[in-house]
This record gives C-alpha cells, structure tokens and sequence, in this order.
C-alpha cells in the first residue's frame, strides 16, 4: 500500500453509509475520536495512559530496522502534540506510510522439508462488526471478542496474559492498544490503562506488546496485519535483534479494517 | 483436495441494466435471502461470509462493512475478495477452499456489482500503466479492441 499517493480521509468517507454518515464528512480517524471517548469515559481511561502506548511503541521502534519513525518521546511530549480530532493528538496516531510485505505459507510436510524450525500458524480467525455506529457501543468490541475465542480455542489458549509470550496488535491510535487488549482478554474491560501503568506490556515485561514498534511507528493499513505476523514470526525464530523477546514460543498477531474496528482478526503463532 | 463441497443454495437477483429501485445493500440482500432459503438454511447456520466486489467501481470503500447486517455477516468471520472480472469466480473459489480445508462446514459466498452507483470505466482506466497507457485507455472497450482486432488478423 502507498498511502503517500492517495487522500486516505476521502476514501475512508466512501466506507461510511450514504445517507446518515458520509454527509458529516466523517472519516475513519474522527469515528476513532468518537470511539476514544466513549472508551475513556465508560471505563476512566486517562490521556496519559493512551500517550504511554505512543511512548513505548515509537520506543521499542528504535530497535527495528524496518519501523518508520523510531522516536525518543516523552507523555507530555503526546499530550502536547497537535490535537486532531479529541482526544487524539498528533503522535496517538499512526502516521501516512508506504510499504509492503510477503509471506510464503506450506503445509505441514513441506514446511518440514524446508527448515528445521518452522513457525505454525496454531489459530487464525476473524469477525465483523456491525456498520452503524449508533447501533455499536463503542466502548466495546465484541467481533473482537469473537474473533479471539475462536483463534484461542483453536490454539488452545485459556489465559491469554501467561499463555502468550509477546503480542503484536494493530493500534492506528494509542487508545486502540488498550481497548483492543480488552477485546483480547488480557485482561477486564476497563484494566488495559493499568496494566500499562504496571509496565506490563513494556519489553522486559509479562507480556510485551508491539516490540516492533506497532502502526504507531509506522505501516500501511493494509499492510499492518501481515507486518504484525512478520514481526510474531521473526520473534518466535529469535531473529529479532536488539528486541527479541527471549524465549519466545507463542505470540499473536492482530489485524483491524473499518470505522471503529468493525472487522477484527486474530491469529496465534508458535515455534513449538 | 480437502474436503469434497457442494453448493446447496443459489439466489439472483433479476440481472438488469440499472437496479434504481433499491440501494447496494438492498440488492446484495434479495440474492443472499434467496440462497439461504434455496438451501433451507437460517442465517445462523452459515458459519462464514465471503464478499466479491471491485470497490472502485461503484466508488464505495469496503461495501462488505456497509452491508454487513444484509448479507448476514455481524459476528460471524468472512472477507470480500476482489479480482475485477474474475471475482464472482473467485470468491466462490475461495469459498471452496475454505470448506474444502474443514475451517468452517458452511459458508455463503456473493457476487454483487451495480453500475448505477458508480463509474465502471473510469476504475478500469487505472488498470493501465500511468506513463505508457493510462492518457489513451477509454476502459473495457478500447482494451478489448486491441486485442480483437490482434487475434482476428
């Protein structure tokens, strides 16, 4: 995807319904505000605690060769950044990006005959949201919800926060790590903020989150999924350099498209 | 080869030239209500939705979203596919592969285009490379031309 050649705002206004939504000239980052602050509001997320997913991830970029903007930036730095649309700042967000990524997949003899040490695709599954906002709320995702049970079932996953050993999720803004953290049940809804706080999701921390740096740092939209598998695969082959997450044998790998996250996928890795 | 798959539902629309009675979404759903009841199914039993459309045609991005309540696709997995001229046929092919590899046991698959909505030949244009084709090409039919005109002499 070369998001550098297209108005991004106009195309995302055609997704929206004719009547009741492209009129407002609504896009997909002012639906995002929306969903920001009913989030915050329903569940007391802070400002700051959505600036600190923007701190660690542009952080954690700064040891990935192929992030975009690796960045040495502080929460008051995200909170002074230029508001674009309440409550999302300049640096909540991801930023335009060009980029692509392929991946070869085989079945389970052929991947035997090619390497020692494949990385096994262990659940995969993905759900749909309704359109309407109104009949959403949004402080909730529920495909989400969906999505994961069926990937963690296939998987065998029962506790997400120890069963996994380093998580790659699609934030195009800071609040969506910690809402789709929720959705991933890694822990109660409303407790993503704290569990940031508590440097959970740091590297070095129970569970990291995004070591690659995330959208946040820089991908396409439509290439932030499979960035988010390559980083997954690169961590559970111990390939991944100055971020490696040691002994690493599950991760998972999370994609989102549409206004608000209205379609959500999920997908477990491991080396085992 | 997976596992073997039948179809067991079909539903069209009447094909027509201009459709200005009903919207997008109202048109997908005539076909999908059809298919469901063809197979004597409910909407609950499809286990996952696959969507054809060129979203450039009709100038809507991700019409799969917009239409998701119509075409049965809230809380259930799926995808839309598009491949231009192929994508009623693919879709239906990556249907097959889905059931065929025993992921999902039944799945409805749709094809769905209305040329009211948008500019077919503009998107087509851009199908052409923009420095050595893109200034001459007038859409399907000049293309098309070319090449008829190449096979016949």
């Amino acid at each position: 995807m070369k998001e550098s050649q297209a108005d991004k705002s106009l195309v995302e206004n055609a997704a929206m319904d004719a009547i009741f939504m492209r009129l407002l000239g609504m896009n997909f980052l002012t639906a995002a505000a929306l969903q920001a602050k009913r989030y915050m509001y329903k569940y007391g997320i802070t400002a700051e605690q959505c600036a600190k997913v923007a701190v660690k991830n542009c952080g954690n970029a700064k040891n990935n060769p192929f992030a975009q903007e690796p960045m040495d930036i502080t929460v008051e730095d995200v909170l002074g950044s230029k508001l674009l649309a309440s409550p999302i700042r300049l640096l909540d967000t991801k930023p335009v990006s060009d980029g692509a990524c392929a991946m070869i997949l085989a079945r389970e003899e052929k991947a035997r005959k090619l390497m020692a040490k494949p990385v096994w695709i262990l659940g995969a599954s993905n759900c749909y949201e309704t359109h309407y906002l109104g009949d959403r709320d949004l402080a909730e995702c529920d495909a989400l919800v969906s999505a994961a049970k069926r990937a963690y079932s296939m998987a065998g996953i029962t506790d997400p926060l120890s069963d996994l050993d380093v998580a790659e999720i699609c934030e195009e803004h800071s609040y969506q790590e910690l809402l789709w953290m929720e959705g991933l049940g890694f822990c109660g809804r409303g407790e993503a903020g704290r569990l940031t706080d508590a440097g959970v999701t740091q590297m070095g921390g129970q569970l990291p989150v995004n070591p690659s740096g995330g959208m946040l740092s820089g991908n396409p939209n439509h290439v932030a999924g499979m960035a988010r598998v390559a980083e997954a695969m690169l961590q559970l082959r111990s390939e991944a350099g100055d971020r490696q997450v040691r002994g690493a044998k599950v991760a998972l790998a999370h994609g989102i498209t549409g206004i608000c996250g209205q379609h959500q996928c999920v997908m477990i890795l491991g080396n085992r | 080869m997976g596992n073997r798959v039948a179809i067991v539902g079909v539903g069209q629309t009447h094909h027509r030239a201009r459709r200005p009675d009903v919207n997008m979404a109202e048109m997908v759903g005539e076909a999908v209500r059809a298919a469901i009841a063809d197979a004597q199914l409910r909407v609950k039993d499809i286990e996952a939705v696959f969507c054809g459309n060129m979203e450039t045609f009709e100038g809507v991005y991700l019409p799969d979203h917009g239409m998701a309540d119509e075409i049965g696709a809230f809380m259930r997995p799926g995808m839309k596919l598009d491949s231009a001229g192929t994508t009623g046929a693919a879709v239906f092919a990556e249907a097959f592969n889905f059931i065929a590899s025993g992921l999902f046991r039944t799945a409805l698959t749709i094809g769905f285009q209305k040329h009211d909505a948008g500019s077919a030949q503009a998107a087509l244009a851009t199908t052409v490379t923009p420095i050595w084709g893109r200034g001459a090409s007038s859409g399907a039919i000049a293309e098309f031309a070319q090449q008829a005109q190449i096979y016949m002499r």
